[in-house]
């Protein structure tokens, strides 16, 4: 009996760790995407853009092998048809990209309003390979976070879900 | 209607058996020969200069080596990590090019970006692009042509100046559904002539285009695809009709064309399922198809066949499990 106390007291400690722990991430990564910046064509660096409802945004650094970037490209595109006028920004770091890549993105990808350039690296620790989605409320709030592990298209389940129930 | 009639017949696909041939095959460079350092490590795709100098993407070790057309080591440059020096994986993408001034063109689709090298191997810059890529050429005008591999339902190919700048895109694909399939049966290679056409080859669909240097289709011309590839349970699915209907069916293209090159005299040079060779004349016309056998003693994978770009120059074939290359002649 003591036994079966004592594991359901662990289990229950574990599980409210994870929680604590999982909120305490999600506190950090909202604290950071406040300091990310997107470059001007003034040269000014402003913070990101917050729509009147829901802001979807990916910050790039990097691509990885396992995870091509035509589909995160894709995902956004498929969601941006889903949901058209959608709050999206896809922001591409500095140390990743030149300004040339990020002008080639605007010329290939077809959502080039939504394509800039900005200091990502307050999020960088909390980049699932190379990137990062987040969705934000008008008050600049995190919503949602993308997490590891995640098929590309149970992300734009999600995505879409959230977006719907606005 | 000429032009209905060109693409229904050119949805059909042609199985037959083809003919066996005796090739030379002389060793130029064996792996297994060398001393450690200078082993080639699952070496993915190789391009040859006017100067006869070979340069191999050693994807194992993630740099370029450079042999003289004896096949002595003459250099190596590249590295691996991250940066934008750095050389990731080609993974089977025909990922090296070589310009008129020897310069070295180096598609990494792992990260995905392309890496331009100077003769000597000096790294000069790198750029990235938005999606994987499965080919590099590179023409006169040392403009960059990328074969795309990408779900979207955008052009094949992809231009971008020497100094990474984007240029322009052209090209349409094979199948424009989303799909793992269709994604499959879209791969393609691609490799410029002397005159800046650029013949582009599907990996899984027997057919050969050839493109103006503004991205003008000119010409489409099928091969063979070897009887021997395709069991006959599976040829009910191999069709275009099949892919575009089920583009995520789990059915897997038997055919492979590894590579394609171009000689000096503008004679086109196709590599299949490792052990047969496709040869089309200047206007992309299927000339010769046969079958080949490896040297008795082994038992090599080549992918890639890679002409000379000068007239009545050898052919080299790069063996990807030992890292073999053998000059081939009179093909």
């Amino acid at each position: 009996m003591l036994a079966k106390l004592t594991l359901l007291l662990a289990s229950a400690l574990v599980a409210a760790g994870c929680h604590l722990s999982a909120a305490s991430k999600s506190a950090e990564i909202a604290r950071s995407v406040g300091r990310v910046t997107i470059n001007k064509s003034t040269g000014n660096k402003v913070p990101i853009p917050l729509g009147r409802e829901l802001t979807i945004v990916n910050v790039f650094d990097g691509f990885s092998p396992g995870c091509p970037t035509g589909n995160r490209f894709d995902t956004i595109e498929r969601f941006d048809s889903l949901r058209p006028g959608s709050n999206v920004l896809l922001i591409f770091s500095e140390k990743g990209f030149s300004t040339q890549d990020v002008e080639n993105f605007k010329a290939i990808l077809p959502m080039a309003e939504s394509i800039v350039q900005g200091d990502i690296e307050a999020l960088r620790p909390y980049l699932i390979d190379g990137k990062l989605l987040v969705v934000l409320d008008s008050n600049g709030q995190l919503v949602w976070q993308e997490k590891a592990n995640v098929s590309e298209q149970q992300l734009l389940s999600e995505l879409s879900a959230l977006v719907k129930q606005q | 209607m000429s032009t209905i009639l060109s693409i229904t017949l050119l949805a059909v696909q042609v199985i037959a058996a083809i003919p066996d041939a005796q090739i030379k095959l002389k060793p130029v460079y064996l792996s297994s020969q060398q001393e450690s350092k200078l082993k080639l490590s699952g070496p993915a795709a190789m391009a040859v200069a006017r100067s006869g100098n070979i340069y191999v993407f050693d994807d194992g070790n993630s740099r370029v080596v450079r042999l003289d057309s004896s096949g002595k080591f003459m250099a190596q440059f590249g590295q691996p990590g991250n940066g934008p020096e750095a050389i990731e994986r080609a993974g089977l993408n025909d990922s090296i090019a070589v310009d008129e001034n020897e310069n070295i063109y180096v598609s990494d689709p792992a990260t995905p970006k392309v890496l331009i090298f100077s003769s000597d191997g000096t790294f000069q810059r790198s750029f990235r692009v938005p999606f994987p890529m499965t080919s590099i050429a590179v023409n006169k005008k040392r403009e960059i042509f990328l074969t795309a591999d990408t779900p979207r339902s955008t052009e094949l190919i992809y231009v971008f100046s020497e100094t990474g700048k984007y240029l322009r895109r052209f090209g349409e694909k094979l199948i424009k559904s989303p799909g793992n399939l269709a994604r499959f049966m879209n791969i393609a290679v691609a490799a410029c002539d002397a005159n800046d056409n650029l013949f582009v080859a599907f990996r899984s669909w027997p057919l050969i285009r050839r493109y103006s240097p503004e991205g003008k289709l000119i010409s489409e011309n099928q091969f063979t695809i070897p009887a021997e590839l395709v069991k006959e349970g599976q040829r009910k699915y191999y069709s275009l009709e099949f892919v575009a209907q089920y583009p995520d069916s789990s059915f897997m293209p038997p055919l492979v064309t590894h590579s394609i090159s171009i000689s000096g005299n503008g004679t086109g040079y196709l590599l299949l399922n490792a052990h047969s060779i496709v040869i089309f004349a200047p206007s992309g016309r299927v000339t010769k198809q046969f079958r080949f056998r490896a040297p008795r003693d082994r038992d090599n994978v080549f992918i890639r066949l890679v002409a000379v770009p000068k007239a009545k120059a050898p052919t080299y074939l790069l063996d990807i499990r030992s890292g073999e290359i053998y000059e081939t002649s009179a093909l």
